[in-house]
């Protein structure tokens, strides 16, 4: 099936069993990898579209909003097939990381992750569904929130809590709608002021393994950070998500419980552009030192 | 939704040799593909401007061959850009042309949105039924053909008919390998085979190496 593969003429599950195949056979993998450039091939030679213009402005504000993936050992059936898990490996270990999406590579857990699995291949494939695609750019609660505190910021030009009080009425109005819309605590306003303030204020998306993401907004320089997360899977009661600051040569320090991932996490805790934010499953009530393989890892440079 | 010949050939930036061999001219526009790929990959807006401005024509024309709405193909030609942008950290030249890669892209891409777009219309009524047959016409006489190159067709002419027609529906055509059995009415595993040994003599005939 390594042509009807090439030429994506597959259904989902049958695309799934092949790649597991392919996994396993690098022989036919060589093949299915020639398929596609064969395919390829036949494109070049259809007479070239110019796109309307209005298409590439909207494209590139929207990259300028999109992180781009980590080098992953995993990253599709030919590398798997092809055995060279070394080579792959060192690969993502010496690729440069981007400007903007600088979550390392989860390489434990990625090391972990049997190469064949049909779930890692189909997503770390290109088949992202339009949906789930428009789902992982939605904004966020805290996003808008944020927004209403970078007008306010803005405003008074050197933060919320500023001195002029006219500006502050004028923002406090915003902010009173989204707290009685979204309950937004003091200290949550607080600390968003705060990053938004900074001169180092990052926002940053790092995806789960487990499906959903966690949106963070931080600076190092304040040590304060805010995680929302979105689409994370439902845990059994007795588990819970526990996140972790991570400093290279440290154990992991606990930053705390995500009881109801509903809800935004505040950390204020020592974090460095070198400290890495892990999210893992614990036990109910959480662990002393991280007990399964994060399945969020991302570096807050 | 077929692209207008005229048009198209005004749009043309190039004419193109009828050799079989991969040119010079490819191989050093690879190499300038993949550089770029590699600067994207650190995140280099500006390179991705380029690339844009390099492939999208292209990628474009193959959305717009599989999707052929026009407007649903701009929607897929962003969502592929977006995803090669997404994915250019793992890109590896070792295993693949550039080309290669963001026409695998694009072409899925496009095939996501006509089987999620058609499904229930293609597969599940016998109207559907009456437009995969429409569109087979179409696709034989009005024709890819046409709009194929020389090396294309050169390569092409060397298929049976029915490995011809297989790998047309299924990678102009945007038809699952059971819908191109349906549509040639021969067995599924017929319609593999074919598709298989005619992407054989294709990646032979046009020196695809890997």
């Amino acid at each position: 099936m390594t042509g009807a593969w090439a030429l994506n003429a597959l259904d989902a599950e049958e695309r799934a069993r092949i790649e597991d195949y392919l996994a396993q056979d690098a022989d036919a993998a060589a093949e299915a990898r020639s398929f596609e450039e064969t395919a390829g091939e036949l494109a070049r030679d259809l007479e070239p579209v110019a796109p309307r213009p209005e298409l590439k402005n909207s494209l590139m504000a929207r990259i300028s909003q999109t992180s781009q993936l980590p080098p992953h050992p995993a990253e599709n059936t030919d590398d798997a097939a092809a055995g060279s898990r070394d080579e792959v490996a060192a690969r993502g270990e010496s690729s440069p990381r981007t400007h903007r999406a600088d979550y390392p590579v989860a390489d434990d857990s990625a090391a972990d992750r049997p190469t064949g699995d049909p779930d890692t291949t189909e997503h770390d494939a290109t088949v992202v569904p339009l949906d789930r695609y428009r789902s992982s750019v939605q904004r966020t609660r805290w996003l808008a929130i944020a927004a209403a505190a970078l007008m306010v910021t803005t405003v008074t030009g050197i933060g919320l809590w500023g001195t002029e009080r006219a500006a502050q009425e004028d923002s406090q109005a915003t902010i009173e709608a989204l707290e009685s819309q979204q309950a937004v605590s003091d200290q949550e306003r607080e600390l968003i002021a705060t990053i938004m303030a900074s001169g180092d204020a990052t926002q940053l998306t790092l995806p789960s393994e487990d499906g959903g993401s966690l949106n963070l907004m931080y600076s190092n320089e304040e040590e304060a950070m805010i995680i929302q997360a979105a689409g994370l899977p439902e845990l059994p009661s007795d588990s819970t998500y526990q996140l972790w600051l991570i400093d290279p040569g440290a154990d992991p320090a606990s930053a705390g419980l995500l009881t109801d991932p509903d809800k935004s996490a505040l950390v204020e805790e020592s974090m460095t552009p070198e400290t890495t934010l892990a999210l893992s499953v614990e036990p109910a009530g959480g662990s002393e030192q991280p007990t399964t393989t994060p399945i969020v890892q991302g570096l807050l440079s | 939704m077929s692209p207008d010949p005229t048009e198209l050939d005004r749009a043309r930036p190039r004419p193109r040799e009828p050799d079989l061999e991969a040119t010079g001219t490819e191989d050093s526009a690879g190499a300038a593909l993949a550089e770029l790929l590699g600067r994207v990959a650190l995140g280099d807006e500006e390179a991705f401007s380029h690339l844009y401005d390099e492939t999208s024509p292209l990628l474009f024309a193959l959305i717009k061959r599989v999707v052929r709405d026009v407007s649903m193909s701009e929607e897929v030609l962003q969502e592929a850009f977006v995803e090669i942008w997404k994915q250019a950290t793992r890109f590896d030249p070792h295993r693949g042309s550039p080309h290669g890669w963001i026409c695998t892209i694009a072409h899925r891409r496009a095939i996501d949105v006509v089987r999620s777009s058609d499904a229930s219309r293609r597969r599940d009524s016998d109207e559907g039924l009456r437009n995969i047959e429409e569109k087979v016409v179409d696709v034989q006489e009005e024709g890819i053909m046409r709009v194929e190159s020389q090396r294309v067709q050169v390569a092409m002419r060397s298929l049976t008919p029915l490995q011809a027609d297989a790998i047309r529906l299924a990678y102009f055509g945007g038809y699952s390998h059971r819908e191109v059995a349906g549509l040639l009415d021969i067995p599924v595993g017929t319609a593999k085979t074919r598709i298989r040994d005619g992407m054989i003599v294709l990646r032979d005939r046009m020196g695809v190496t890997s």
